[in-house]
């Protein structure tokens, strides 16, 4: 370390001394959970590291106690307007049905949020399925499993009973029989259980989906975005293209994107998790999320720092070599930010697409919940919004630590 | 035919009514390793003259010939070092270099290319710092970077477009010191823009003043025919120095001098409009809401 004191004499901030190195730095791990979108956390660490514990103590109660007094007064005022919304078959749920209806079983202490749903049901109904209210989105996760079980068992039954019988066909000597038994009993091993998808299957299908909109999208905006804040010209002819599709709702691509898919995409098998209505949602998705991702490509291309272009004239570097050493670093943060957008309407696009395509994500789950009608299924949507917002909100905070990583450091002068 | 030529040269920008000239008749004749300053007031062309020379800017007339070569584009053998350094902040001070020695050595093994880039390093004592990112630099180191990256392609002519005023006093003396003894060591040709007097009477061969434009033109020379190594405090406070600094601060003075009297003339014309009187024009067409009129049913 003493040998930078030739090179450092005229910049004598930020030695590091070697004691530090060893040692618990509550700075640098604030730092590195702000970093990561973790700012919550940072006053812990700092607490932890004893740096300033008071301060750190009021911020974390400030922090924690604002928040959950306000979703508190929330859970409050939705408690007791709830009820007052009624039609013949429905109300708007309160918080203790949509709490039943995530988990299938009532708060104790509470009076039962659906008392007509447990009028003259046994208490075995619930016990088969561990006390849990198989209409509810837990207690009917726990009865496909259950189901899923049994019927293994049952297939499992009948496995044994042709190899037993292709075992006994071989000892009397009738191979041919033997054979005959055990591709019965090959056939009946190779059955997967074809059950209802659960609602935690159709998160995964959802995330699935966006994903795969969310790539195409990627893939197809940031090389037309990257031409269009080169060239000009390029930029005037897509322009109108541009402000053409980009406020285009997502019902409205639907049927273009069901047409080409049908025509693309042969009909799989109906127990593959590739089905054509997965990738009309995704088509969607990519149709709506592009733009975000597309225009900020294009501004941050075109806005790349003159003094970092004069420095690729002046090295003469060629076209590609400046594209790739110095425009797209110089315009990542700005990509990013564009792909911060995207990913956040492909979500919000994607329950829309879902219900469209009756693909098996969140959004036919808010489909099929609606078209029970009752208010059991419209406390299950309620869970699904709060699901889905909490999925949207993680998607973003993905995206912007990877936002985060990418920006460098500004120059300044 | 001297090294660097200038030639009648006038640089303007923009076109039809909106262009404004620059730069006119600027003529400059340089010898190889001559160390030329020009100083004049901010906003007056001395960074297009700069551009000029680089080959970053084009002449509208004359021309410019380095080396017996008239200059058409950019090319190695002309460094440029920016006035706000310029190096790319998502590169450490090796790759920032690394960028202009892969490129003009690009034949090179890597061992070579990885000598040539720690040797431009060390000519400007940032080994230690070798692997920061400008931004953990600070202003000086920044600059020391920045003039790496140019001595790394061992350009002949060195062309520093006011490197150090974005510099603390201090600073700058300390690369000024280090800027000479590579010029001293590699002789190169360099041409210098500065606003600052001092630092021309400190490190060149001659001074030429610019005027105030628009457009801009060089004003007399001072030739400083000192000895080097040059004595600071000789310059600041001694008598030697006086009547060349005398003579350059006059002509500035008169410059700015002169452009306040308005005998420079910066036109401005207001465009010749009066506002239309909307009353009195009765519109040809009408806005409507149906193309049609509606149809009701008639119950008799």
């Amino acid at each position: 370390m003493e040998t930078t004191a030739t090179a450092s004499s005229t910049n004598p901030v930020d030695q590091p001394s070697t004691k530090r190195r060893f040692s618990y730095n509550p700075n640098r791990v604030a730092h590195t959970l702000n970093k990561l979108g973790l700012g919550y956390f940072a006053p812990f660490a700092r607490l932890i590291g004893k740096d300033e514990p008071a301060k750190q103590v009021r911020e974390i109660v400030t922090n924690t106690v604002l928040p959950i007094v306000a979703f508190l007064i929330f859970v409050a005022l939705w408690a007791v307007t709830a009820g007052a919304v009624k039609t013949d078959s429905v109300q708007i749920p309160s918080p203790h049905q949509s709490w039943y209806a995530l988990t299938g079983t009532a708060i104790p202490g509470f009076a039962h949020p659906f008392p007509e749903s447990i009028e003259g049901m046994t208490e075995p109904y619930f016990e088969e399925n561990g006390g849990l209210d198989p209409k509810s989105i837990n207690g009917f996760t726990h009865a496909e499993a259950l189901a899923e079980e049994s019927y293994i068992e049952s297939q499992q039954e009948r496995v044994d009973k042709f190899m037993t019988r292709s075992k006994e066909a071989a000892a009397e000597g009738d191979l041919e029989k033997a054979e005959k038994y055990k591709g019965n009993a090959e056939m009946f091993a190779s059955k997967t259980y074809a059950g209802n998808k659960t609602f935690y299957d159709q998160i995964w299908i959802s995330l699935l989906t966006v994903s795969i909109g969310f790539v195409i999208a990627t893939l197809v905006a940031v090389p037309i975005g990257v031409l269009c804040g080169i060239s000009p010209m390029f930029n005037i002819a897509m322009n109108p293209l541009i402000q053409l599709f980009k406020p285009v709702s997502p019902l409205a691509w639907f049927p273009i994107v069901f047409v080409i898919t049908t025509w693309g995409i042969d009909a799989p098998p109906s127990d593959s998790i590739w089905q054509r209505a997965l990738f009309t949602s995704a088509g969607v998705v990519m149709l709506c999320s592009l733009w975000p991702t597309l225009i900020n490509t294009a501004v941050g291309v075109a806005s790349v720092d003159k003094d970092h272009l004069n420095v690729a004239k002046v090295l003469k570097l060629g076209w590609f070599k400046r594209i790739w050493k110095i425009v797209l670093p110089a315009s990542l943060p700005l990509i990013f930010t564009g792909l911060r957008l995207s990913i956040g309407v492909g979500w919000m696009v994607l329950i829309a697409a879902d219900m469209m395509a009756q693909n098996q994500g969140l959004g036919k789950f808010v489909w099929d919940m609606y078209q029970n009608g009752d208010t059991m299924s419209t406390a299950q949507i309620i869970v699904a919004v709060f699901v889905i917002g909490a999925v949207g909100f993680a998607l973003d905070r993905v995206m912007l630590v990877c936002q985060r990583l990418v920006t460098f450091e500004e120059q300044s002068i | 035919m001297a090294y660097i030529e200038l030639n009648d040269v006038s640089v303007g920008f923009g076109s039809g009514t909106n262009r404004s000239e620059v730069l006119t008749d600027i003529n400059l004749h340089m010898e190889k390793g001559e160390f030329v300053a020009i100083l004049g007031y901010s906003g007056t062309g001395k960074s297009t003259i700069m551009n000029l020379i680089a080959g970053l800017v084009k002449p509208d007339k004359g021309e410019v010939i380095v080396d017996g070569k008239k200059v058409e584009g950019p090319s190695p053998d002309r460094g440029l070092v920016f006035q706000n350094y310029s190096l790319l902040p998502w590169f450490d001070v090796y790759k920032n270099v690394g960028l202009a020695v892969d490129e003009v050595y690009a034949d090179e093994s890597p061992e070579t290319k990885d000598r040539l880039i720690r040797e431009a390093i060390e000519r400007v004592n940032l080994t230690d710092a070798a692997h920061k990112k400008p931004g953990e630099l600070s202003g000086g180191m920044r600059q020391r970077n920045s003039v790496a990256r140019t001595l790394s392609m061992n350009p002949a002519v060195l062309l520093l477009d006011e490197p150090l005023s974005a510099l603390d006093a201090l600073t700058r003396s300390v690369i000024q010191d280090e800027i000479l003894g590579i010029w001293k060591e590699l002789g190169q040709t360099i041409v210098l823009i500065t606003n600052d007097v001092d630092e021309g009477l400190y490190m060149a061969d001659r001074i030429i003043p610019l005027s105030v434009g628009p457009p801009a033109t060089f004003g007399p020379e001072t030739v400083v025919a000192k000895e080097r190594p040059r004595d600071r405090r000789a310059i600041t406070t001694g008598a030697e120095y006086h009547p060349l600094r005398q003579e350059i601060i006059e002509f500035l003075l008169n410059e700015k001098e002169k452009e306040r009297s308005g005998s420079i003339r910066k036109a401005v014309s207001l465009p010749n409009i009066s506002p239309m009187d909307i009353s009195r024009h009765k519109p040809s067409w009408f806005l409507g809401l149906r193309p049609q009129p509606k149809k009701t049913i008639n119950a008799a």
